[in-house]
């Protein structure tokens, strides 16, 4: 199914540790674990994109030998979880008995994800000649308050399942779950390294880029080898003979400078504008408003501006944030927060 | 002689509430998809019942208007019964509901002895009203009242609530239908000649009913504003009113508050008129708003002033503290349009409808980030955001990667629809 693909990205993804490029001393170590058969809880940690699951699928796949099917799970905490999935865990929930006082034989309900996607699974022993099952979870930091739970079961089933928890935001993380996992952080992939595994790339695809061309797809893409290797297929749609500017004319296209376009309607004081640019963002790749406050403090913080107005922009966005907690439509809490940056703009 | 007058003055959903079930338009009721007579089978459970019978309770649900309460009342007054009403809207709090029935329920007193009084009904309208932090322990006073009650209980509600389930598990329930449109109709001629009127149109009464989907108390009351409001060419006009489409209101309600407001007041009264649901109402005026009002430093006041009113729009339904109410009117109608001062308005501005943006998947993608989920082993929202926009990008540069895509994820034709888009 990957091998044949005819997306790039897919096509050349790493099936082993080995094929992974770059990040010699992760690789070393992880070899390490699979030679010796044991390793403790691991927290992978890394900017968005730059391969912490690939690490850790190839990881997983190699230390679990041919049985890893069946004892190699991964998990996405941020996905909502579903109604049928609700209804089991009310079914399931527990009257409780030891408690006093007013929580006292109330039903006691546990938090769906861990209660129908994780125990199932670390409960049930290891199947084949492997000392332990592996869980793989993303996106952890979506998780909260629950990561609480997590480390009772963390505990508890430490010896039939180790947990590799990746996440890009290792603050979100509370202390008990640090303190349980070996760290790893992951870096983005050198240049060297990047030039090295796009050459691959261009040979078997028969294309050609030059170096200056190289260097812009490397810039854009902060290191991640997935969005870059996205960006290069694309631009080889237009032309087989690669250079900055067929390069530049896909880069504009590119969904990730979406919120950045925003910035230029807000800064000409164009309501209008902005209202419909952010809409049909938003209908396109159904982003929370939380995600748009995210990327344009992101945008906000890396655009040329003076300090005093970044600082303005960034105190609009909080408290929007903040009012959206309580609101009932998003629509109106982005619209008051693009309505107070236009007029900011309009005033230097 | 007093008695007729004081009627009069009723209004006639009341002065024409069905005495006797002879006089009702028979509802319809289904149980599990089952049509049953709903009369026979009341009166069935009311005059079987004992203290020691299993079944206790049962419960009515249906949209508002259609008879589901007055059905009890005519019934009780045919049996000979009395009917204790409690509102689940009034007396929500466990302690007062549980006083309320626990009295009703078990203590007969004294002139209960004496006079030999009538049987009882308990009837708890409204039951799916019981909901809230501040509920917390109603349902299972409910559920407690329905095992030592001695009386029969009817519960009544309009829609399915996710949180009375435990009471669902415990009764039978009828799904009330709606009243046909010739039902209705019977009964709003059936009023008309009763009150001596004569002078009406056919094709009135069936705007009324129409418009009104089978609520039969919005049509008499509908039917009631119409007749006494003259029943002049005035009155056409009026029909006319009611027979427009809502979204008609609202377009002429957002461009009359952003143009002929002037103060506070005109806007109260102005979103007092308005029958329309304040919970769409606001979010016409966010989609509007920038139509009316265009200088940016008008904008921001009006925006702060509506995302106030979202803000407390948002507490009111989370902490059920409907007090709040006056502050989101005020805010959103007056607090908005007053923020307009300086700025333009056009003569003919196109009001539009307010649109809905959800962060949801759609329907549409959900099949496509299915397969893109499994091939790429990722979560479905990462499908939508970052995969699935760029195989539509790459899709769209030429049809030979198109199909070898489709081949690859093997898509049928509607997800080959989504890449297009």
């Amino acid at each position: 199914m990957t091998i044949n693909s005819p997306v790039w990205s897919v096509k050349y993804r790493p099936k082993t540790l080995s094929e992974i490029c770059g990040k010699e001393q992760i690789k070393f170590q992880l070899k390490e674990y699979i030679s010796k058969k044991n390793f403790p809880h691991l927290l992978l940690t890394g900017y968005h994109g730059v391969g912490k699951t690939t690490i850790a699928k190839c990881f997983a796949k190699e230390f679990l030998g041919g049985s890893y099917k069946s004892n190699l799970k991964t998990l996405f905490a941020d996905v909502p979880i579903s109604k049928e999935e609700r209804k089991q865990a009310g079914i399931r929930s527990t009257f409780s008995t030891g408690m006093i006082g007013s929580r006292a034989g109330k039903k006691r309900y546990i938090h769906p994800f861990l209660d129908i996607k994780v125990k199932p699974f670390v409960q049930i022993k290891a199947i084949g000649e492997i000392p332990f099952k592996i869980l793989i979870v993303k996106n952890f930091e979506t998780l909260g308050q629950f990561q609480q739970g997590f480390r009772r079961l963390m505990e508890t089933y430490g010896s039939n399942c180790r947990i590799i928890l990746i996440t890009s935001k290792i603050s979100a993380i509370i202390d008990p779950i640090i303190s349980r996992c070996q760290i790893l952080f992951i870096p983005p992939v050198e240049y060297k390294n990047f030039s090295d595994f796009i050459e691959i790339v261009l040979k078997k695809e028969k294309i050609k880029i030059n170096e200056p061309a190289l260097r812009v797809l490397y810039r854009y893409s902060e290191g991640r080898l997935n969005k870059a290797i996205d960006i290069l297929q694309l631009t080889a749609m237009i032309s087989t003979n690669i250079n900055s500017e067929v390069l530049f004319e896909v880069i504009n296209s590119d969904r990730d400078k979406k919120i950045k376009e925003l910035l230029r309607p807000i800064l000409k004081g164009d309501f209008s504008a902005v209202r419909t640019q952010l809409r049909k963002i938003r209908r396109e790749f159904n982003y929370s408003a939380q995600e748009i406050y995210k990327q344009l403090l992101d945008e906000i913080i890396k655009f040329p501006l003076s300090k005093s107005i970044k600082i303005q922009y960034i105190n609009y966005i909080a408290e929007a944030d903040f009012r959206s907690i309580d609101g009932q439509d998003d629509d109106i809490q982005l619209s008051n927060l693009i309505s107070k940056m236009c007029l900011l703009s309009e005033k230097f | 002689m007093e008695e007729i007058e004081k009627k009069s003055e009723l209004p006639w959903v009341e002065k024409y509430r069905p005495k006797s079930i002879k006089e009702m338009a028979k509802p319809v009721a289904k149980i599990n998809r089952q049509k049953v007579d709903l009369i026979d089978e009341l009166i069935k459970f009311i005059k079987n019942f004992k203290k020691e019978s299993k079944e206790k309770a049962v419960l009515l649900e249906g949209p508002p208007g259609i008879g589901k309460t007055s059905v009890i009342y005519a019934i009780a007054n045919d049996l000979n019964m009395q009917v204790i009403e409690t509102n689940a809207s009034d007396t929500r709090t466990q302690k007062s509901l549980k006083r309320k029935l626990d009295e009703a329920s078990k203590a007969r007193d004294m002139m209960d002895f004496i006079f030999k009084s009538k049987n009882k009904i308990i009837l708890i309208d409204e039951i799916d009203g019981i909901y809230g932090v501040s509920d917390k322990g109603a349902i299972p006073t409910v559920l407690e009242i329905m095992i030592n009650s001695e009386f029969p209980i009817v519960m009544i509600a309009n829609e399915y609530k996710r949180s009375l389930n435990p009471i669902y598990k415990k009764v039978r329930k009828f799904e009330v239908q709606p009243l046909s449109e010739e039902a209705v109709i019977k009964i709003l001629e059936k009023i008309l000649k009763r009150e001596n009127i004569n002078d009406f149109k056919p094709k009135d009464l069936i705007s009324i009913a129409q418009k009104n989907n089978g609520d039969l108390r919005a049509s008499i009351n509908d039917l009631q504003g119409l007749m006494q409001g003259g029943r002049s060419a005035e009155s056409l006009k009026n029909l006319d009113d009611l027979q427009r489409d809502t979204s008609e209101v609202i377009f002429s309600l957002i461009r009359s508050l952003f143009t002929e407001v002037k103060t506070l007041i005109d806007a109260k009264r102005l979103l007092d008129k308005s029958d329309v649901d304040y919970d769409l109402l606001y979010r016409w005026v966010n989609e509007n708003l920038p139509k009316y009002i265009n200088l940016n430093n008008e904008l921001v006041d009006a925006f702060e002033n509506i995302s106030t009113a979202d803000q407390i729009f948002g507490r009111i339904r989370k902490y059920q503290n409907w007090a709040l109410l006056p502050y989101f009117f005020d805010l959103f109608g007056g607090g908005v349009s007053l923020s307009k001062k300086r700025s333009y308005t056009p003569k003919f501005v196109k009001t539009t409808f307010p649109e809905i943006i959800s962060s949801r998947i759609g329907r549409d993608k959900l099949s496509l980030a299915k397969k893109v989920e499994d091939v790429y082993e990722i979560s479905s929202i990462e499908a939508t955001r970052t995969v699935i926009p760029f195989l539509k990008l790459l899709s769209s540069k030429s049809i030979k990667i198109k199909k070898e895509i489709s081949d690859w994820l093997q898509l049928d034709s509607k997800e080959k629809q989504v890449l297009k888009k």
